[in-house]
């Protein structure tokens, strides 16, 4: 990705300033490069000599504004909630394995966004009018919020959350939705089978400005103020007791990043679907490459996970052009292998 | 000044801490002794408001039950019987974690001073996971000094609360540690310690609580407590306890094979 070697035992790191420095010319670069590519034929060349001269002509103009640069921003957007949210809750958790998920948006989200297209035609004819083609996402996002406050409740008794808790509540919960997503599944025809196959697999093939309107006040947010819990959660790697002595208003510190996670992590499904492995390769990467220290992982994660999907989806879109592929199976094709290469090359086990 | 009254801890069903009460001054240090599953470790958590309690306990006026932890952060430092920490830092990132924590500015090259004072000069860079438990254990002890750098702060005396602070290390380490934790005393701050070696709590304590089943046994300076009467009731096992006028109290076992 970035040539940085890995950090050696003993030696210095490298400066974290230049690994975000260089992260955001790369993230940059993959932008630009995504300008240029897709099913219309506009390549960099053109976009960039036909800037030059008198401007864009009218066609070109469409292609850029109203198709390529809603898809860029979304990409940028989702990577980066969806990484900023796995280094919230691995950071949380103390758990490398850990991700957006395992508050329970995944589940929630799923639940939700199958429900809506299953049953959305059973919806009264002023509700589905009003929200339109927004009603999957909506859903989707609403059922990851329900899920994640319902786990918090479980998990909460006298003001204390407990993380261990709810992360079993949350494998319950989790199955409990996979057997409700079963039944609809039973119960759905066959376009609505295709519609919820490919919702699973994510794509960023929805990008609008008004879908971008409506997540940005949900991503943005928590992208820019998460470096705020940066030292509560490095303190936090020390366990909740050690975090607690160290000054740090624990419980102030899980609150803010389980709703985070909530509303970042649940807006990126919402409007991209199940898009897997950006949540947790995005923090193991940056670890490796500067350390775990947050006040660094949590900036990084966003450009990285922005760039990443990104690049993602440029592959997603000219590997079977003009076909696209669920941009889910592109991240998945590429994070597991760079799962397993970090799994395989550390073999101290939870060091990570 | 520490001060607790009546103190009471029940954690699950089981009363742990069955009535206790002491002060403790700065400018000393206390010393917590007693066996196994005496309520040691949880007495410094309550003291520490990591477990609920029943009773009163207050530090430098103020309740600590009533007072937010960030307040109680700027002068009390705490090290847990085992610390387990999650992610590859090294061990600069974790002194710097206890440098965040203390009060007033810090420069860059604090961590690396503070880990040479438990002698890991050099020792900055390398990730914590990767250093023997001897070594790890005095990071971690680097990172509570490294809180607690003015015995003396604007809040009033610092404290200093250390579970175990010698248990994996050598002797010449443990005695480091020990002079450590008296020169914090000796410059204004308190210091209470759990302790298992007997000798050590002789030679640094200047008050000694012995713990027995949840209640203070004996309490009073290491020659009162440090008695053969005294240690073989608590623990039960011979012990023979010598007070020289010289040396101060010393203690030894009997023998492995004696029973009492
Ligand atoms: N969370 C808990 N729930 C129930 N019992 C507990 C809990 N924590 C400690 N205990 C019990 O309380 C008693 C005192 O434990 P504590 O850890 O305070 O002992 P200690 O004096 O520090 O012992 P050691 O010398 O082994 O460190 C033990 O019998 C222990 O089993
Ligand atoms: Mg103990």
């Amino acid at each position: 990705m970035v040539a940085l070697a890995p950090p050696s035992p003993g030696l210095a790191r490298p400066d974290p300033r230049r690994v975000t420095l260089l992260l955001a010319l790369a993230t940059l670069l993959l932008a630009l490069l995504s300008l240029g590519t897709g099913a219309a034929g506009l390549g960099p060349a053109e976009l960039l000599s036909a800037w030059a001269d008198e401007g864009l002509d009218r066609r070109a103009q469409v292609i850029l504004w109203d198709i390529r640069l809603p898809r860029l921003a979304l990409g940028l957007m989702v990577g980066a909630a969806l990484a900023v949210s796995g280094a919230l809750m691995q950071g949380l958790f103390r758990n490398p394995l850990a991700d957006p998920g395992i508050v329970g948006v995944g589940a929630g989200a799923g639940l939700g966004a199958v429900l809506a297209i299953v049953l959305g035609g059973l919806l009264p004819a002023g509700v589905a009018a009003f929200v339109g083609a927004h009603l999957v996402p909506l859903a989707a996002f609403l059922g990851g919020w329900v899920a994640t406050l319902l786990l918090y409740r479980v998990a909460t008794r006298g003001g204390r959350t407990s993380v261990a808790t709810m992360l079993l509540a949350g494998i319950a919960l989790g199955a409990l939705a996979g057997a409700l997503t079963g039944i609809l599944v039973y119960l759905a025809d066959d376009r609505q089978l295709r519609d919820l196959t490919f919702w699973g697999m994510g794509s960023l093939a929805g990008a609008s400005w008004p879908r971008i309107g409506a997540s940005l006040p949900l991503i943005l947010p928590v992208l820019v103020l998460s470096p705020l819990l940066a030292r509560g959660l490095n303190a936090l790697a020390l366990g909740e007791a050690q975090a607690a002595h160290l000054g740090i208003a624990v419980e102030r510190v899980k609150r803010f990043a389980i709703l985070g996670v909530a509303a970042a992590a649940g807006a990126a499904v919402a409007v991209a679907g199940g898009i897997g492995f950006v949540g947790i390769v995005v923090p193991h990467l940056l670890r490796l490459l500067g350390g775990p220290d947050h006040r660094h992982i949590l900036p990084q994660a966003a450009l990285l996970g922005g760039g990443l999907l990104v690049g993602a989806d440029m592959i997603a879109r000219s590997l079977v052009a003009p076909a696209e592929l669920p941009i889910g199976i592109v991240t998945a094709c590429l994070g597991a292998p760079v799962f397993l290469w970090i799994l395989l090359r550390r073999k101290g086990g939870m060091g990570l | 000044m520490l001060e607790t009254r009546d103190l009471h801890v029940t954690l699950g069903r089981r009363e742990i801490l069955r009535g206790l009460g002491f002060t403790a001054s700065p400018g000393t240090v206390t010393a917590i002794i007693g066996p196994n599953g005496s309520g040691k470790t949880t007495l410094l958590r309550a003291l520490t408001g990591e477990v609920p309690y029943r009773g009163r306990i207050s530090l430098n006026g103020h309740d600590i039950a009533r007072t937010p932890g960030p307040r109680l952060a700027a002068f009390r430092a705490v090290l847990a019987q085992e610390t387990h920490v999650a992610f590859p830092f090294t061990a600069a990132e974790i002194v710097r974690l206890g440098l965040e924590a203390g009060i007033g500015a810090h420069d860059p090259t604090l961590p690396e001073r503070l880990l040479a004072e438990v002698d890991l000069p050099g020792y900055g860079p390398r990730p914590y996971h990767d250093l023997s438990g001897g070594e790890q254990a005095r990071v971690q002890l680097a990172r509570v000094l490294a809180q607690a750098r003015q015995p003396v702060t604007p809040q009033g005396p610092g404290w200093l609360m250390l579970d175990e602070p010698v248990a994996s290390l050598d002797i010449a380490h443990q005695l480091l540690v020990m002079r450590l934790a008296q020169r914090f005393a000796r410059a204004g701050g308190g210091v209470i310690m759990v302790l298992h070696d007997l000798n050590l709590t002789a030679m640094v304590a200047d008050r000694v609580l012995l713990m027995a089943g949840g209640r203070l046994a004996a309490r009073g300076t290491p020659a009162e407590v440090l008695a053969d009467t005294v240690l073989q009731a608590a623990f039960g096992c011979a012990i023979r306890a010598n007070t020289p006028p010289r040396t101060g109290p010393w203690v030894l076992p009997q023998s492995v094979l004696a029973d009492s």
